[in-house]
């Protein structure tokens, strides 16, 4: 009895699940199906506010030289800033002068190349917001020097301060975004998508406790390259596809891995659908990240009835703010297309006719040193941030615009400002424009009531009669 | 085990059967280790009407465990250099001696990422005249480096070297994103400081670093001066924060295990407040540069601290320029001294030393490292363990990161396969390991001699690429947390801060194009591109089972599990029409294997 020889391939046939096995999936699509019901489902249940409101946050990462950017013009603000600025101040001359009321009987330009933010702000669809920064309760510069306040956490640190501007909570190490905590409120029923929609992929801005962040890229091409085209050997692969991301995984880094893919797979194939039914913009856009980024944006909002949300939130990380060095020749570099992209934005959004309905905010680490180390700026504290939407109280300047003076009552060494008006309030107002309620702001914003307990706008750049 | 029972199994003879072999009959079981240089292999439950023998189940050989030296010899290799070519990998499997791999890479020389880049650089420029014209135009620039790295990766063999040198620059960051010269020079000659370092002693790292001209412009400190009070010019913190924040101590006093302690309010205890980065910033005073470019030289420039970054070289050493180095006392890190007199040089060594002999170093630098080759989430005790290593390596000498790497990589908790059983075990294989693990298995090494690519692609669907990362925080925060069963379980996992609904779609895509359009490397405009090595796996695709218990073993370290290996086998016996039956399993089964969990995560 001598065994039969027989080839490697033969052997092979004898599988333990020997013949076609079937398929662990349902029909191709099925899934994809199924989850389309559900979210069309959930579109009936659009009545929770009647309206549709946006926020599109731009984080100037890095922390942006803004005292260069919002700019004394007047005769006795500049001299105290052409002093202590020392050879990072911009020539009086340069200035564009912004028409405004007087802030603290002061008057104030922008840098030269902000033309237009300037036309924006004059009129009255920008708004500057002076002197704000990460507070956990007001602070004179006795206090902070003999340490007798709580004060941010890991104050001038990029790491701790970038999260306190996306957290709005200077008095954790939170990673979880006022943007996200919003979300996780109003609980947006698309299962596929999320109303968090982001350029710059993950951020702590959008991290709600139970809503995600849908991430996308500007340049619009959508999706699995391949998937649901019917051709050839396509269908078998993408049953495969969908077998593979549908199982449910005991392993934590697998589940998570799959979870998103799947997520990520089916979010794409709907908002592609839906961008495709966006008539293209008349308003030409700039050929640089920031105005393609906002280009998608602004897309999206076109998309928003089809996608069906009332209420979403955007985000945008544009880089590159840390001037150490070289001050001056980079924000030449970026100033123009901040300027470009804003501008184009605001277009667009007219264009769609929903001007009124977003707001656009900036955001950065810090504002800088008021001193020079050189050719450049350090961290410092309080600096300037815009606003920018048809609902804004535009072409006039908030808060408060201290003495640029080094030993003025709120310099503190090396030129660091302390804030005059708090991230709390600022975020406060565009929650509570946005739509969420009294107490719930309260719960967001925990530090809130340590400068301000009314129950109107605290700052006062929206406008509270739409 | 059941003896005196006679098994007759089919049996197969797959390797040579020596003709005059004795013929014992053994009691046992066939594959029972009597004989030599006989590959067994075997169904269960065959019967055959034709013949008289028939099988059963019992000590059917079915397939696990055969190549279990294999798979521990891959799994291994991942960790310790993102994977080996299919070779690497049986030759390791057939010792399984681990400390012997490290000791042979330690010896081996190591590459000169300079010198590739400039080679690089040259070749490519022949290759663009050879397609353009004698005459065009082709510019030095930062890809230059990218395709040295990726050569370096797929024909060099100083596999682990290389690997600690990818592992340091994702903790000491810098980046093609700033405003480092665009050429080749400085990211290339900073990561040969990487790689002469990663078995040298972690001191001397960040001494060569401090010193780097790329560091010094990425951070900040290059021309840094001393105060100017009549000027209000302060020397710059960059770099003092960063060196303290990113690169030694963190944050947060540690525990040695890595466990942050707290003060009686129970809360996290500072390491350094704003008085120390002022202090550390006027120790980091007077660098300016060590040589000018040729440039620089020909347009008659002086070598001397006014000699900016357009003409520094960057592949020298920044020298000290003490006229320009802030004089004085400093006190670091709330209680070091650092004595006024001293030279800038001797205040930096003094600074340098304080930092390294923090007892925070150990603790925090060890953690990265772990996270970066093995797992997101160390025990304490396996970072205690380990961080002992680094203060102390058995011979009095701390930051030995040679001990440092061998106790990472044979300890227990990355060796004993148990562990591989937990559920919380592992992490997300980062891009571009990944890809390095595919390419280096799949990549057609024979017929091609460059391997190169630019990464753009790469790095706009995945969001990550060497050297080239949007902050000095790099791509992923090792404490990075993904919402759901990650967070919930108080765990960390980096790599996921990047896997979102661009990447996750993305990497799948550039999974696409590899399997689909049989290239690996490309570049348009050299008109290049290099194939897989695809012949041995479209023999294979005959009978998809063998295919994909290949792909298993190469790419998953045989870990795939029943359910994705069904699934592949499945789809592939269902194409089985039209005209190209073979390159069709084969493109399938790479795309389904690359793209599933049973590959991303590293257990």
């Amino acid at each position: 009895m001598s065994p039969k020889r027989k080839s490697v391939q033969s052997r092979r046939t004898f599988l333990k699940n020997s013949g076609c096995a079937a398929l662990a999936s349902t029909t191709l699509f099925s899934s994809l199906i199924n989850m389309k019901a559900l979210a069309s489902a959930s579109l009936d249940k659009k009545d929770e506010f009647g309206n549709y409101k946006a926020l599109v946050c731009i984080l100037l990462s890095g922390g942006a030289d803004s005292h260069n950017m919002l700019i004394p013009k007047g005769a006795s603000e500049y001299n105290e800033y052409l002093t202590t600025r020392s050879n990072l101040a911009i020539p009086q001359s340069q200035v564009l002068p912004l028409n405004h009321a007087p802030l603290n009987g002061k008057q104030f330009g922008v840098h030269p190349d902000m033309p237009q933010i300037k036309n924006l702000f004059d009129s009255g669809k920008l708004a500057w917001i002076s002197n704000v920064g990460t507070l956990i309760e007001p602070i004179t510069k006795a206090e902070y020097l003999s340490n007798s306040v709580s004060t941010p956490l890991g104050l001038f640190s990029h790491s701790d301060q970038i999260k306190h501007w996306q957290t709005g909570r200077p008095g954790e190490r939170s990673s979880h975004g006022w943007g996200g905590r919003i979300a996780d409120l109003i609980l947006s029923q698309n299962d596929n998508l999320s109303m968090n929609v982001s350029l710059s992929g993950n951020n702590f801005f959008q991290n709600g406790e139970t809503s995600s962040v849908f991430s996308i890229k500007p340049t619009g091409d959508f999706g699995l390259n391949g998937y649901g085209i019917d051709n050839n050997y396509n269908t078998i692969r993408d049953e495969a596809i969908n077998s593979i991301l549908e199982r449910d995984y005991a392993d934590i880094y697998k589940k998570t891995y799959t979870n998103t893919m799947k997520k990520s797979l089916e979010g794409n194939l709907e908002m592609e659908e839906a961008l495709n039914e966006v008539a293209p913009f008349s308003t030409q856009f700039s050929d640089h990240d920031l105005s393609t980024q906002l280009k998608m944006i602004a897309k999206v909002i076109g998309a928003r009835d089809t996608l069906g949300f009332e209420r979403q939130t955007f985000f945008v990380n544009f880089t590159g703010w840390d001037h150490h060095d070289e001050i001056l020749e980079s924000q030449q570099e970026k100033l123009p297309m901040l300027d470009a992209a804003l501008a184009e934005f605001m277009s667009a959004l007219e264009e769609l006719g929903v001007s009124d309905d977003v707001t656009t905010f900036t955001i950065s680490d810090f504002g800088r040193t008021l001193t020079s180390n050189g050719d450049g700026s350090d961290h410092a504290w309080g600096g300037n941030a815009m606003v920018m939407g048809g609902s804004v109280n535009g072409g006039a300047i908030y808060g408060d615009a201290p003495s640029l003076e080094l030993d003025s009552e709120l310099m503190l060494p090396r030129g660091v400002l302390i804030p005059t008006t708090s991230s709390s309030e600022y975020f406060a107002e565009l929650a509570k424009w946005f739509g969420v309620s009294q107490s719930d702001i309260h719960e967001i914003f925990p530090d809130l009531s340590n400068f301000y307990t009314g129950t109107g706008y605290p700052v006062g750049f929206m406008n509270q009669n739409p | 085990m059941i003896k005196n029972q006679l098994l007759l199994l089919t049996t197969f003879v797959v390797c040579g059967l020596s003709v005059h072999a004795q013929l014992t009959v053994y009691d046992d079981y066939v594959g029972g280790g009597h004989s030599e240089d006989i590959l067994i292999s075997s169904s269960s439950n065959f019967t055959d009407p034709d013949w008289s023998d028939n099988s059963s189940p019992s000590h059917t050989i079915d397939g696990e465990g055969l190549n279990g030296p294999e798979a521990e010899a891959a799994r291994f290799l991942y960790q310790a250099a993102l994977g080996g070519s299919q070779k690497d990998v049986s030759d390791l499997a057939k010792t399984l001696d681990f400390e012997q791999w490290i000791d042979d890479q330690i010896n081996l020389p190591p590459t000169n990422f300079l010198a590739l880049t400039r080679q690089s650089y040259l070749a490519a420029k022949q290759r663009y005249q050879d397609l353009n014209g004698e005459q065009s135009e082709y510019l030095y620039n930062k890809v230059h480096f990218q395709y040295a790295f990726w050569q370096a990766t797929i024909a060099r063999n100083d596999l682990l070297r290389q690997r600690v040198a990818f592992a340091l620059s994702e903790i000491l960051v810098i980046s093609t994103d700033s405003d480092i010269r665009n050429d080749g020079d400085g990211i290339a000659s900073y990561y040969n400081v990487l790689m002469s370092n990663a078995f040298g002693n972690y001191r001397d790292l960040l001494e060569e670093i401090t010193y780097h001209p790329a560091m010094g412009i990425y951070l900040s400190h290059f021309r840094n001066r001393s105060t100017d009070l009549e000027n209000n010019v302060y020397p710059d913190e960059n770099f003092a924060r960063e060196i303290m924040q990113l690169f030694s101590i963190g944050l947060f006093e540690l525990y040695q295990n890595g466990n942050l302690k707290s003060d009686s309010n129970g809360d996290p205890i500072p390491t350094y407040d704003a008085d120390d980065i002022r202090n550390l910033a006027k120790v980091m005073t007077g660098f300016g540069a060590g040589a000018l470019t040729e440039e620089g030289i020909l347009e008659g420039r002086e070598l001397d601290f006014n000699a900016g970054a357009r003409i520094l070289d960057y592949t020298v050493p920044m020298a000290m320029y003490d006229e320009f180095h802030e004089p004085g006392e400093k006190i670091i890190l709330g209680n070091k001294y650092i004595p006024d007199g001293l030279t800038g040089e001797e205040d930096v060594d003094m600074a340098l030393d304080y930092i390294f002999n923090h007892p925070n170093t150990a603790p925090f630098f060890v953690r990265r490292l772990i996270q970066q080759m093995v797992k997101s989430n160390p025990s304490p005790s396996y970072i205690y363990d380990v961080a002992q290593v680094f203060n102390d390596n058995g011979e009095g000498v701390r930051g030995d990161l040679e001990s440092v790497i061998k106790a990472i990589l044979l300890h227990e908790e990355a060796r004993d396969c148990l562990w591989k059983e937990l559920p919380s075990n592992g992490k997300l294989k980062a891009p571009a390991g990944r890809f390095t693990q595919i390419a280096r298995s799949l990549v057609d090494k024979e017929n091609n001699s460059k391997f190169w690519m630019t990464g753009y692609a790469f790095e706009n669907e995945t969001y990550h690429l060497p050297l080239s990362s949007p902050s000095v925080f790099n791509f992923y925060l090792p404490d990075y947390q993904p919402n759901g069963e990650i967070l919930n379980n108080d765990l960390y996992a980096p790599e996921f801060e990047i896997h979102n609904s661009v990447t996750s779609i993305g990497f799948a895509n550039q999974a696409n194009a590899w399997s689909r359009q049989d290239r690996i490397f490309s570049i348009t405009d050299l008109n290049y591109s290099v194939p897989l090595q695809r012949s041995e796996l479209l023999e294979m695709a005959q009978e998809p089972e063998v295919l994909v218990n290949e792909l298993d073993m190469v790419l998953c370290f045989g870990e795939m599990t029943e359910e994705t290996r069904n699934t592949i086998i499945n789809a592939l016996q269902t194409i089985d029409f039209g005209t190209s039956i073979l390159e069709s399993r084969v493109e399938v089964a790479l795309y389904l294997t690359m793209i599933s969990p049973d590959f991303a995560i590293q257990k």
